[in-house]
């Protein structure tokens, strides 16, 4: 009788340039939730694609064994097959298809050797599957009308429909809010009194502590500790995942709050679809030097609309911005960046980055008058000393400033895109998210940064849906709430109680 | 205690430059030329190998090759111009009615091709930077246009003859037995190629195709450098009107049919990513290089031309293929 369920021997991965996994060992149980923890570029998402398969046999060194026998997996099918379950980091589903079609997408004729889909078999397979595993869903809903939590949890049917014996879940709360997160526990939960093995991997160290059974730790491809339940020690933990001792995790600002230099009125934003309904209304509010305001608030209350409104990307239907005291006229980017306003976003992918540029180029781009010579000819010296300024005041952490940011783990490349933004020399820096999927240590450096900008009498607005972070790191919140401003609380009153009731207010309507 | 990252190198240095260089726009067209001129010229050495064959050949790139440039930047943009030859053709319409209809001089007559060239390229810009409209079919539409306007103006039948100063300028051998029509072309080639490698112009256009939001969020204005694009891409056609115009000693109702595709054919052997955000002229002008050599090849080694079609599929397979290998090799040299 085998204790371990999955065994991970000695798995090595090279690519180019650094090995990605080094000799990773571990073990994990029938039964157990299995965390795998570490900072972005680690290892962790190396060491999944080789159990998934994506990574196939003989392209990494080391053994792989399901129930004590050695396995070989040829493609992330093949894993399947072989009881490995994967459920990725990214939400991936079929728009324009069912929730049942989602889940069976690769089994449509359930396995008969026909070429017509069985869709009334599938409707009561799916049924079935949902039914055992807890997941409240419809299998014939419409994947488009689904919330990102409801998405989440057709990933994870989908995963399941192979009724695996090792689940693997890559970050799967980083788009959740916290009652979709609650829910995500009980599946795992329930999976858990089943037998089914499960592989939990988060940055979120909560998280980790309170879901799983044992927790081993990855740094800069190594296994560096592994935990039982019972030692669970979270100083202990993030020491082993930066590789230094982390003694605060919310640095302390020393920053002088001047005068006001930012100041919105009336801001209205009109919805793109659908009329006479306003994405966010009537939002009145101001920004002093040095000062970090938090824009706080559930998912859709409007926050991102206002700040990308203010940037000069969504359309303003009405309102007044005033930058120190003087009133502006923002009807693009360029205008937005010319006064003085930098934005950085929460879809890095998106909005983000020129994935196939370099570092070097992408911090650059906001501000080529200052490196160009009557304004037209790009001067490449001058263009590197200014980058490597921003290279270094962030730390960056990648071989050189001509590396592709595609390359970069999140945190590296979120210090690009803040580096691309603070090139352009703003006076107000508007962060929506900073910290989204980003690892404990850069967390850290980028609060630091935050900091320092504040310090340097930057005015910085912070949209952040992790409540510590938002009470740590803000001297003022505003609360926003169906697209209108809830209330605004200085730092001494805010509570996480009155944040979150300001926040599920409702406006009645007049 | 310091966190630095640890990055073993598994490659030798060289390796990885000397890939570097073999994958560069222009080295990947340069080689399979070479290989074309070598075989030729040696299994048919006084037909390839004369000054009149290989200056004829490059006579023919002046056309195609100053047209590919404009396509170029659209494509460089993030967009595509389906309308390009139309529009060439249209516009050397208006240049021949100028000329030969209106008896304008010659500066007016090259400046009413350009400006209705770019013209068409405003229209195109204004529906698919502005309006937001689907780059293929806009285009598509604009070139049927053009080819309308082209065939109306004309009254369906060239318009001739040009004065005779016109086709003695494109008959003209300055410098080594090659036309002003070639010089011209080599002009732009190597002013665009500046453009897009040293100036804030050049960048810009690359980081619209790129990534547009990111570009958005960058400040630049995507909108005006797309439409900027198509514009320039436009006055590029009036040019090329005006000098199929010369060389024909008129101006033809059906100039540059398919001559569109001939300029995105040259984009992709010639390493400009019909992804956008990333190209370079030098490669242009050897792609386009690359198709009047292989033509020119087949007819010396006596090879139907019918198969000349075929060939140039092939080349075009194995320069995706190429591209798409250049972009593995680039992911994993860091």
């Amino acid at each position: 009788m085998q204790e371990f369920i999955l065994e991970a021997i000695d798995i090595t991965k090279k690519f180019p340039g650094v090995v990605a996994n080094d000799n990773i060992t571990f073990k994990a149980k029938k039964g157990e939730v299995f965390g795998l923890i570490g900072e972005n570029g680690a290892g962790k998402s190396t060491l999944l694609k080789v159990l998934n398969g994506i990574y196939p046999h003989g392209t990494y060194d080391g053994v792989i064994k399901i129930q004590g026998k050695e396995i070989k997996p040829a493609s992330p099918n093949d894993a399947m097959r072989l009881g490995i379950g994967f459920v990725p980091q990214e939400i991936n589903v079929l728009k324009n298809l069912s929730v049942a079609e989602n889940i069976y997408m690769s089994n449509l004729n359930l396995g008969k050797n026909s070429k017509l889909v069985n869709y009334n078999g599938l409707y009561i397979r799916t049924q079935k599957l949902l039914e055992e595993n807890h997941i409240d869903l419809d299998p014939r809903a419409d994947v488009r009308k689904l919330s990102i939590g409801q998405q989440q949890m057709l990933m994870i049917a989908r995963a399941l429909a192979g009724d695996p014996k090792i689940l693997i879940l890559d970050e799967p709360t980083t788009s959740l809010s916290n009652k979709d997160v609650e829910r995500l526990f009980t599946v795992v939960r329930r999976l858990k009194e089943k037998g089914t093995c499960i592989i939990f991997v988060t940055h979120k160290l909560a998280e980790i502590l309170e879901l799983t059974d044992r927790l081993c730790i990855l740094r800069d491809g190594k296994n560096v500790g592994l935990y039982d339940k019972g030692e669970y020690d979270k100083d202990k933990i993030i020491a082993d995942m930066i590789g230094r001792q982390l003694t605060v995790m919310y640095p302390a600002r020393n920053a002088v709050i001047g005068e006001e230099v930012f100041k919105v009125e009336n801001l209205t934003v009109d919805h793109p679809y659908i009329m006479n309904k306003n994405l966010v209304e009537d939002i009145t509010f101001s920004v002093r030097k040095g000062e970090v305001l938090g824009l706080a608030g559930l998912v859709g209350a409007g926050r991102s609309e206002v700040v990308t409104a203010l940037f000069g990307v969504m359309k303003r239907k009405a309102g007044k911005v005033y930058v120190n005291g003087k009133e502006v006229n923002v009807r693009s980017t360029s205008d937005a960046i010319k006064h003085g306003m930098a934005l950085v976003t929460e879809d890095r992918k998106k909005y983000g980055l020129i994935f196939i540029w370099s570092i070097l180029k992408n911090i650059s781009i906001s501000n080529l008058k200052m490196i160009s010579k009557l304004k037209l000819f790009v001067s490449k010296p001058e263009e590197t000393k200014r980058a490597m300024e921003y290279f270094n005041y962030l730390k960056i952490k990648a071989p050189s400033m001509n590396t592709k940011v595609d390359t970069l783990s999140g945190g590296n490349q979120q210090k690009v895109v803040i580096g691309r933004s603070l090139n352009a020399q703003p006076m107000i820096v508007m962060l929506d998210e900073p910290t989204k999927g980003i690892d404990v240590g850069s967390k850290s450096e980028i609060y630091q940064l935050i900091n320092q900008l504040a310090e340097s009498g930057v005015a910085v607005i912070m949209i952040s849906s992790e409540l510590p972070e938002l009470m740590a790191m803000c001297d003022r919140f505003i609360v926003m709430a169906e697209g209108k401003i809830a209330g605004e609380l200085s730092k001494e009153n805010a509570t996480d109680a009155k944040v979150m009731e300001l926040a599920v207010k409702t406006f009645k309507n007049v | 205690m310091q966190n630095e990252v640890k990055i073993q190198s598994t490659l030798p240095r060289n390796r990885g430059f000397v890939s570097k260089i073999l994958l560069t726009p222009e080295v990947s067209v340069l080689i399979p030329l070479l290989i074309l001129c070598v075989i030729t010229g040696i299994l048919q050495t006084r037909k390839f190998v004369n000054l009149n064959n290989i200056t004829s050949i490059l006579r023919y790139t002046a056309f195609i090759g100053t047209l590919s440039i404009g396509q170029a930047m659209v494509v460089m943009s993030g967009e595509i111009d389906l309308s390009i030859g139309a529009n060439a053709g249209f516009s050397g319409i208006i240049f021949g009615l100028a000329a030969v209809k209106w008896g304008l001089d010659p500066f007016t007559s090259i400046l009413l091709a350009m400006i209705a060239g770019g013209l068409i390229g405003f229209i195109n810009g204004y529906l698919v930077a502005k309006f937001g409209l689907v780059n293929f079919i806009t285009t598509l539409a604009t070139m049927f246009l053009c080819r309308g306007l082209q065939v109306t103006f004309s009254n369906g039948a060239p318009v001739s003859p040009l004065p005779e100063y016109y086709s003695d300028f494109a008959v003209a051998r300055p410098l080594f037995n090659l036309s002003w029509l070639f010089f011209i072309m080599i002009g732009l080639i190597i002013i665009m190629e500046l453009v897009v490698r040293f100036t804030t112009i050049g960048r810009k256009v690359q980081a619209v195709g790129g990534n547009k939001e990111a570009a958005l969020m960058g400040g630049i204005n995507v909108m005006k450098v797309k439409w900027g694009a198509y514009i320039f891409s436009g006055v590029m056609a009036g040019i090329v009107g005006v000098m199929w115009a010369c060389e024909m000693a008129g101006a033809f109702q059906d100039a540059g049919m398919g001559a569109e595709f001939r300029t995105i054919t040259a984009c992709a052997i010639g390493g400009v990513s019909l992804a956008g955000g990333s190209g370079s002229i030098l490669g242009l002008g050897l792609g386009v290089l690359l198709i009047e050599v292989l033509k020119n090849c087949l007819q010396c080694l006596s090879v139907e031309s019918n198969w000349q079609l075929v060939f140039i599929g092939v080349i075009l397979i194995g320069a995706v293929l190429v591209d798409i290998v250049r972009k593995n090799v680039s992911a994993r040299n860091v």
